[in-house]
């Protein structure tokens, strides 16, 4: 098992997936990353959800990566159930969308993101600011119980 | 055949407000249309029925009618077969004339004269109600007239006014030329003949041309209960001013008012239905009350009794079926209007998911395209020619204006959605914040002079308003590159009911003749391709002064830079 803190994408555009994974392992972060495409995925990933996949060690998942329309279970679905549980409710999640309409904005943080991020193409590097968005979250911010960040 | 105003199918609007002139108009689906008369005709013999069924009716109402002859007898202060024979031919067409002939020939030859004056009456009857429906059919909707109010004021006047002087004038003068009548007395008779031919057009014909096809209003129990209670006390009124059940004491004139009132709640509570049901019943009441009256002081006054009564029923009736008419009329008037809104908010409902649709479906694959380019310029730059690597520099240069222009989309559908949080804002630093981050955002923005004036605060959402100040400061930082001394100046002034705030550059300015053109969204001249943009940001702008109750404008002279303002109401941050 990868002993690198862990960063849970949650989406299903193949394109994004693969030009932020190709991000990640250029910038050389130490960062276990997993991914999902779908929400149901994402909570069996993070012990939120029996069956399917392998859950990732408990405390091993940093942040999450969310984006918000996928099919199945929506990005704020996700959200609103990592935020109902005892064990994920101050994990850090990341709302990642295409979307920059003020109501997703808001309804996001309404339901408990940490971070929105508007998914963008203007970067020198593509995929930059996924490095940076999860690099952030890695490296600087200091988690509320330090059960968090290992 | 004649011409009637055919029924509007029965998906068209209920415009119901009618305009003068002679175009056919649309009626509201639920005008009564001449369904058993006309729709259901059985043929020629039930058109043989039909009217033999008219001239039926119009003999027995004009044998009543005549029972009433007292200057004359062939000269009636009440005639209702005049209303009988003006909505016959307003529903079953001009075409039924002879109907009207039979019947009036016959209530008169069975009564008095001779045949040659009897068929002169007949001819001028018939005359009377063809030229009646004519003017009504030409100038007042036909058998629609009352449904307007200006239609029903216009079938007044026409048909109950000016054609009736055609029968009073024929019958007149037939009777004095056949010396049936003292050409000294012609003047009296005349009067007694016309207002009676008046009292049946606007008291019968608007009876049977709004309850053609005779179906029930479907009211709620509390409505059938209140109509009943309006009538009760209407005919209780009728009996406490004219004595119809049993006689009262003195002609109490004053009272004859307290009927209006009456009329009044039927016009404005019910329809134009009810209204000439109302109209109809003070009618019979008043004739049948002043008749008695009469009987009991003996009969000479009655011809005068009934004169006035009938000038107290014509104004009565005018004034009722027009308010009727006119309550009607705005009824359809706001159903329409309550469906063109509801109909506005889903159009809006719709491009509002279309946008949301579009600007998300469409920002992951351009997003790709320009990532994809990207990494090929990365992986494979030193495999590639100058050529090859420009062309994908052109690819995401394209993916680039493509995602800003989705970005902007996004910005102009949602622009002023959320006005109603609005704040005192301190105009001149929000101005200077503006200033700022269109420094930091434009490559270019350090090279521009800009002169903040103090600006008057008003009431607004801070960051819609904001965000009005970047655009208009955006717009002229991009129309001043290239040129010497860049200088935009934000200037502000208090006016009587709202502040005018100013950007005025030294740029390129545009064409004079695009006026305020310029804040249409995706209005971007081709000349001006040069200036990178998606065209929405003047027409964001706008969007939004517009919904903070303000305006936008915008002055240039072509050459010498412009001027954009736009004004807020300032009455003490509504």
């Amino acid at each position: 098992m990868n002993l690198f803190p862990g960063v849970l994408l949650v989406d299903d555009d193949e394109d994004y997936l693969f030009v932020a994974r190709r991000a990640i392992e250029r910038a050389k972060l130490r960062a276990d990353v997993r991914v999902t495409r779908d929400g149901d995925e994402a909570l069996r990933v993070l012990g939120l959800k029996p069956g399917g996949v392998e859950p990732a060690a408990p405390h091993t998942v940093v942040v999450v990566m969310l984006d918000l329309r996928m099919p199945g279970l929506s990005g704020l679905d996700v959200l609103r159930q990592i935020r109902a549980s005892e064990r994920t409710r101050e994990l850090p999640v990341v709302i990642v969308s295409t979307s920059n309409q003020p109501d997703d904005v808001a309804r996001s943080y309404d339901s408990g993101a940490n971070s929105y991020v508007v998914k963008r193409m203007d970067a020198e590097s593509p995929g930059s600011y996924v490095v940076d968005t999860a690099r952030y979250w890695l490296e600087l911010n200091e988690p509320p119980r330090s059960h968090a960040k290992r | 055949m004649g011409q009637v105003s055919q029924p509007a199918p029965a998906d068209a609007r209920p415009i119901g407000v009618v305009r003068a002139g002679d175009e056919p108009v649309s009626l509201p689906a639920d005008v009564p249309g001449p369904r058993v008369a006309m729709a259901d005709r059985p043929g020629a013999l039930g058109r043989v029925a039909v009217l033999l069924s008219l001239s039926a009716v119009y003999f027995g109402a004009a044998k009543l009618g005549l029972l009433l002859a007292i200057v004359h007898a062939s000269a009636s202060a009440v005639w209702p077969p005049t209303g009988i024979a003006l909505a016959g031919l307003l529903l079953l067409g001009y075409g039924a004339w002879p109907a009207i002939a039979l019947g009036a020939f016959l209530a008169n030859i069975t009564t008095h004269g001779s045949l040659a004056t009897c068929l002169a009456i007949a001819a001028g009857n018939t005359l009377e109600a063809l030229a009646g429906a004519w003017l009504v059919n030409r100038y007042a909707h036909g058998r629609a007239a009352f449904h307007t109010g200006l239609d029903a004021f216009r079938f007044t006047a026409l048909a109950g006014v000016l054609a009736t002087t055609i029968s009073a004038t024929v019958g007149v003068v037939s009777l004095g030329l056949a010396g049936d009548a003292a050409w000294t007395r012609i003047g009296s008779i005349w009067a007694t003949w016309w207002l009676g031919d008046m009292g049946g057009a606007v008291v019968v014909a608007p009876l049977i041309l709004l309850w053609d096809g005779g179906r029930l209003p479907d009211w709620s129990r509390a409505k059938w209960i209140e109509a009943a209670c309006v009538f009760g006390v209407l005919l209780a009124a009728g009996q406490g001013i004219f004595g119809w059940l049993t006689p009262v004491g003195a002609d109490p004139v004053v009272l004859k008012f307290l009927c209006m009132p009456i009329l009044t709640w039927i016009a404005y509570r019910f329809d134009p239905r009810t209204a000439a049901v109302g109209v109809f019943v003070l009618a019979a009441v008043a004739v049948m009350g002043t008749v008695r009256a009469a009987l009991t002081v003996g009969s000479g006054m009655l011809n005068e009794y009934l004169l006035l009564i009938q000038i107290y029923l014509a104004l009565t009736a005018v004034t009722t079926l027009v308010l009727a008419a006119a309550v009607h009329e705005r009824e359809l008037f706001d159903r329409a209007m309550r469906r063109t809104s509801q109909e506005l908010t889903e159009a809006l409902a719709e491009l509002e998911a279309f946008s949301h649709a579009v600007s998300h479906d469409l920002r992951s694959p351009v997003a790709a395209i320009s990532n994809y380019a990207a990494i090929l310029e990365e992986d494979h730059r030193d495999r590639l020619g100058a050529d090859s690597l420009h062309q994908l520099q052109r690819i995401r240069a394209s993916a680039k204006s493509a995602g800003m222009l989705l970005d902007e989309l996004v910005k102009f559908v949602w622009a002023g959605h959320s006005t109603e949080s609005k704040l005192m804002l301190d105009m001149t630093a929000l101005a200077r914040e503006a200033c700022a981050e269109v420094v930091v955002a434009s490559e270019d923005g350090g090279t521009v002079q800009f002169e903040v004036h103090e600006l008057p605060p008003v009431a607004g959402n801070p960051q819609m308003l904001g965000r009005v100040l970047h655009n208009l400061l955006s717009n002229a930082v991009k129309f001043t590159r290239g040129r010497e001394r860049r200088r935009v100046v934000i200037s502000g002034r208090v006016g009587e009911r709202e502040n005018v705030y100013a950007v005025t550059d030294n740029g390129v300015g545009f064409d004079p003749a695009l006026g305020d053109g310029v804040f249409q969204p995706f209005l971007r001249p081709k000349t001006e391709r040069k200036f990178a943009g998606a065209g929405l940001g003047l027409a964001i702008a706008a969007k939004i002064v517009r919904r903070h109750g303000g305006r936008v404008g915008a002055e240039s002279d072509g050459v010498n830079g412009a001027r954009f303002w736009f004004a807020l109401p300032n009455e003490g941050g509504r």
